[in-house]
């Protein structure tokens, strides 16, 4: 109510002083500051943002997560020296958003010094919240901050014949999550506070050698996760007929991976005629582990658990080589055949030594007796090796200024090897299952000008996708790519699209049943912008989003295997607006609206407990709108007003209704 | 899908030898092809080769009568070259671009003696800006790009002398306005209640893919050290893991996933997770993942929410079914 209050008298005294100042002066254009041989330009907009909800707060929080009170809408700052001679840069800016209480924040600094040095550096935080009752039995949850920065320092950077590169990338994750354990085959959510990070350092160059362009790059990436897992009181689990029960848990793993990286490549371009490209990457990472883990409770046969310890460490290792290489040659003006060619390998080896000492005790009407204590050693290895080879050769020809037309072929050949044991006997090596497979697509298409404002693209790609062990995103496919542009004007822009994915496994009889899977996926967008003057400009747009996917599955209903259909429908209408109307030369309005419906299934209901019918009708649109006055040459007051109103049809208890009104300053310098 | 060990070999060398065959019949064609002369009747090229030294005017003079553009390009990262006294004058300023401009200036401004780009193809403006900005990693591929293919140039993303002050590496729009100015259909996705946060200004569509081409599908921009672009941001499911879910790999994270966005949870690419896993692992013996056992009840919640037990589901060090 106090911020209803508030911000209320907030637009009044705006609209009011911004009235008066309309009416005494007429408005002057900004002009850069020139501070010490540099150009300044600077705006920053402050203000607080109000919020008013009901409904579902966890939804409203994994969805948007906005909170309320001041913060830093926007920052931009440049200076420029003027004339390329700064001190120690002749540029630095600065953006930044978000930051004061947004969830989602961002900065981002570039300096360079001409011919000397370029640093670029990308901060972002996230706070990261996840509480859902559609999901993991809502035992899944997550309120923790991610934060990434990316730090980029080139030397020389616009030296033709050489560049040095170091560059630092971190990423941090801490905070409180519930996740779930299964143990004793009962269900129990457990407190995992989540501290991981990973580091990342580059060090690498761009240099010219003889007719070749060449860039290597060094790196090591080391991830340290330090989460740990407790049950610190009684914990009953999910499960009302299984007995057992948690007193106490505590599970440390720590683990540490370890990557040197390195890249090489090399690009010519011979004679103009002749264009090669070539890429090798090799990665190999390696992760060691060490696992103790407490529990204390009851087991599912009434049996006290006095101690149950698993202790023993464990390594992966995975090397990867991946190699490309392109070529394009120009036959002529009109005609270019490119090839593309690439090998990727990797082998993950892995393996733990678990050491299980169970210690339990029984207790009757007759006393407590100790049951022998139980070691159960556990040695487990797994190996998971793939290699690919794929290529793709294509012509692209140009039959006339206004028609250019392309054809492709992609073949992948791809070897993928699985194995696994579980305390093999001394000596004995893993047999691991092969398999193989190889794909075929062609792809054809065409651009063509028909007029000088329209221009249309479209593509066909038929083929199969090279997935050996899963089917969501099938074999067969069938995709139809068309988009078009239409522009009358510099002022009104018209764009439209067409992409359409039919997809098929292909069919196997299995008991009778044709045993494939069939999705089909239609999307269609339009769009249009319109901006007569610097005064008006509306853009406007809709997309329908359809998918079918139908795939027969076969699951257990109550110990029986029963074949069945897995139905899932996407039915998503998007449609937005964004205007903005400069009223009076010192007010512009700013509105906008956006809603996305998903008709999902429908009124189908499954016709039988073998048909799997899903989807997820919902309803989420917001409109928004921001007036703004300029109060001062410098100064733009802001009132702006956000509504995000999500609904569900098949639950109603994530529903949220939230309103953001917000008053911001937007201060030039 | 089939289980023999022969084609494989057979595969590499048609690959390799297709290679071979594209190289020498790209060799031969250039040996006999004869060398690119400019046309006649047509403006000049901007290739250093065609002028002298004394051709070039600089910056300064073009200025004169093309004020409006220079004082927008005096903003841009180009301008900064002009600083550079020791660079020859075909490779900065105006005429980096547009050619030598003496013949343009002593006739009086003829445009038919300054290099221009109308009627330029897109193909031979991005060549222009390839001179200088080839050689770069980034750019190795953009000659057989998606961009290139469908006659995308450099400027229509690119402004090179009338970008804003404030603009991030010279372009006519921030992304994602930019991108959605082509790739409308993708913005629905970001509007959805599960996103990457592109539209809040956080991320941006270059963040995963790359526009000047690449040898990944949808020219999606590998980590620095070849993994997928997930994984640069969700370090946690990089691994190795002694137990990976094998798909994580090998198909990539979207085999689950909707990278844009999704009305469904941790953007999955089905609202019901069982649905999800029951389509890969779907008891058809050879056809997809391994099978699920019998006591996994679909009646019941417990085995309708496979993550409840199935927690580290993209790889756990410790537990082959991913319980811890």
């Amino acid at each position: 109510m106090k911020n209803k209050i508030g911000f209320t008298l907030l637009i009044v005294l705006g609209i009011t002083l911004g009235a008066l100042l309309v009416r005494a002066q007429s408005p002057a254009p900004s002009s850069d500051t020139v501070l010490g041989g540099y150009t300044l330009t600077q705006d920053a907009e402050l203000g607080v943002r109000f919020l008013g909800r009901d409904g579902n707060d966890n939804k409203y929080r994994s969805d948007l997560n906005y909170g309320r009170g001041f913060r830093l809408f926007n920052y931009d700052f440049l200076a420029r020296s003027k004339n390329g001679e700064g001190g120690l840069f002749d540029l630095f800016h600065v953006t930044a958003l978000g930051w004061g209480g947004d969830p989602n924040e961002f900065l981002r600094v570039d300096v360079e010094k001409n011919r000397w040095y370029r640093f670029d550096a990308n901060f972002r935080q996230f706070d990261y919240f996840n509480n859902l009752t559609t999901f993991a039995l809502n035992q899944h949850l997550a309120d923790t901050n991610r934060k990434f920065g990316d730090f980029n320092l080139a030397l020389f950077p616009d030296n033709q014949r050489f560049k040095f590169y170091v560059g630092y990338t971190m990423d941090r994750s801490n905070g409180n999550t519930v996740t779930t354990y299964d143990y004793q085959r009962d269900e129990f959510p457990i407190l995992s506070p989540i501290r991981a990070e990973a580091n990342d350092w580059r060090v690498g160059f761009d240099a010219k050698v003889w007719v070749f362009d060449i860039s290597f790059l060094q790196g090591y990436r080391i991830l340290k996760d330090n989460t740990t897992y407790a049950v610190p009181s009684l914990n009953v689990g999910n499960n009302p007929t299984n007995t057992s029960v948690i007193t106490f848990l505590q599970r440390d793993i720590p683990s540490r991976t370890h990557m040197p990286f390195t890249r090489f490549s090399a690009h010519t371009l011979i004679k103009k005629k002749l264009d090669f490209t070539g890429r090798f990457i090799y990665s190999t990472g390696t992760t060691t582990f060490d696992l103790t883990e407490v529990v204390k409770g009851v087991d599912a046969s009434n049996n006290n658990i006095l101690l149950d310890l698993f202790k023993g460490p464990g390594s992966a290792r995975r090397p990867n080589g991946i190699g490309d290489f392109g070529a394009s040659f120009f036959a002529t003006d009109r005609l270019t055949i490119s090839d593309t060619f690439r090998v990727n390998n990797f082998r993950i080896t892995g393996g733990d030594s678990i050491l299980e000492s169970l210690f339990r005790s029984r207790t009757t009407a007759f006393g407590t007796t100790t049951l022998a204590p139980l070691f159960v050693p556990s040695l487990t290895f797994e190996l998971v090796g793939y290699r690919l080879f794929s290529n793709y050769v294509e012509g692209d020809y140009k039959f006339s200024p206004r028609f250019s037309g392309h054809v492709g072929y992609r073949y992948t050949a791809r070897r993928v090897e699985l194995g696994a044991a579980i305390q093999p006997p001394l000596g004995t090596s893993i047999d691991p299952d092969i398999q193989f497979n190889h794909t075929n697509s062609v792809v054809v298409g065409f651009k063509a000008r028909p007029a000088s404002i329209w221009t249309v693209f479209f593509d066909f790609e038929r083929g199969s996708a090279d997935n050996v062990f899963t089917r969501l995103s099938n074999y067969n496919y069938n995709n139809f790519r068309v988009r078009t542009s239409v522009k009358p004007s510099k002022t009104f822009t018209l764009n439209a699209s067409l992409v359409t994915r039919d997809n098929n496994n292909p069919a196997l009889t299995l008991g009778g049943q044709n045993f494939g899977v069939d999705a089909k996926g239609r999307i269609f967008s339009a769009s249009a912008d319109f901006t007569p003057s610097s005064k008006f400009s509306l853009t406007t747009g809709y997309t329908y989003n359809r998918l079918t996917s139908d795939s027969s599955i076969i699951f257990f209903l109550g110990g029986v295997q029963t074949t069945g259909d897995s139905l899932y429908f996407l039915r998503d209408h998007y449609f937005f607006f964004n205007s903005h109307v400069q009223i009076h030369p010192r007010v512009g309005l700013s509105f906008g609206y956006r809603i996305e419906k998903d008709k999902g299934q429908g009124d189908q209901v499954a016709s039988s407990p073998s048909q799997l019918i899903s989807s997820y009708p919902l309803q989420f649109h917001s409109p928004e709108v921001r007036l703004t006055i300029k109060l001062h040459e410098h100064v733009d007051w802001n009132a702006g007003f956000q509504r995000f109103d999500y609904k569900e049809k098949f639950l109603n208890n994530q529903n949220y209704r939230a309103n953001l009104p917000y008053t911001s300053l937007r201060l030039y310098f | 899908m089939t289980s023999s060990t022969s084609p494989l070999k057979a595969i590499k060398r048609a690959l390799i030898g297709g290679l071979v065959l594209v190289g020498l019949v790209g060799a031969y064609s250039i040996s006999f092809s004869k060398s690119a002369k400019p046309d006649k009747g047509k403006a000049p090229q901007a290739t250093s080769a065609n002028y002298k030294a004394e051709d070039y005017v600089g910056a300064e003079t073009c200025k004169t009568c093309h004020e409006e553009t220079y004082n927008n390009f005096e903003k841009t990262g180009h301008f900064k070259l002009t600083r550079y006294g020791n660079w020859t004058a075909d490779n900065k300023g105006c005429e980096a671009c547009h050619g030598a401009g003496k013949a343009h200036v002593d006739a009086g401004g003829d445009k038919t003696k300054i290099h221009r780009f109308e009627g330029q193809s897109a193909k031979q403006i991005s060549e222009t800006c390839l001179r200088c900005h080839a050689g770069k990693e980034e750019h190795n591929n953009f000659r057989r790009g998606e961009h290139w293919r469908n006659d995308v140039s450099c400027i229509n993303c690119h402004a090179p002398h009338s970008a804003t002050a404030t603009a991030q590496k010279m372009l006519v729009q921030k992304e994602p306005m930019l991108c959605f100015s082509c790739h409308n259909e993708i913005k629905a996705q970001f509007a959805m209640p599960f996103r990457h946060k592109v539209m809040e200004g956080t991320m941006k569509c270059s963040d995963c893919h790359n526009p000047h081409g690449g040898f990944e599908l949808k020219q999606v921009r590998l980590t620095s050290s070849g993994d997928a672009p997930c994984l640069k941001c969700h370090a946690e499911k990089q691994g190795p893991f002694v137990f990976e879910h094998a798909p994580l790999r090998e198909e990539g994270c979207a085999i689950c996933h909707t990278p844009h966005g999704s009305n469904n949870a941790k953007l999955l690419k089905r609202n019901e997770l069982r649905i999800l896993c029951l389509e890969c692992h779907s008891n058809a013996g050879t056809v997809g993942a391994p099978d699920t056992p019998s006591f996994h009840n679909q009646a019941t919640a417990r085995f309708q929410n496979c993550t409840t037990c199935h927690v580290k589901i993209h790889g756990s060090n410790v537990d082959r079914f991913y319980f811890r």
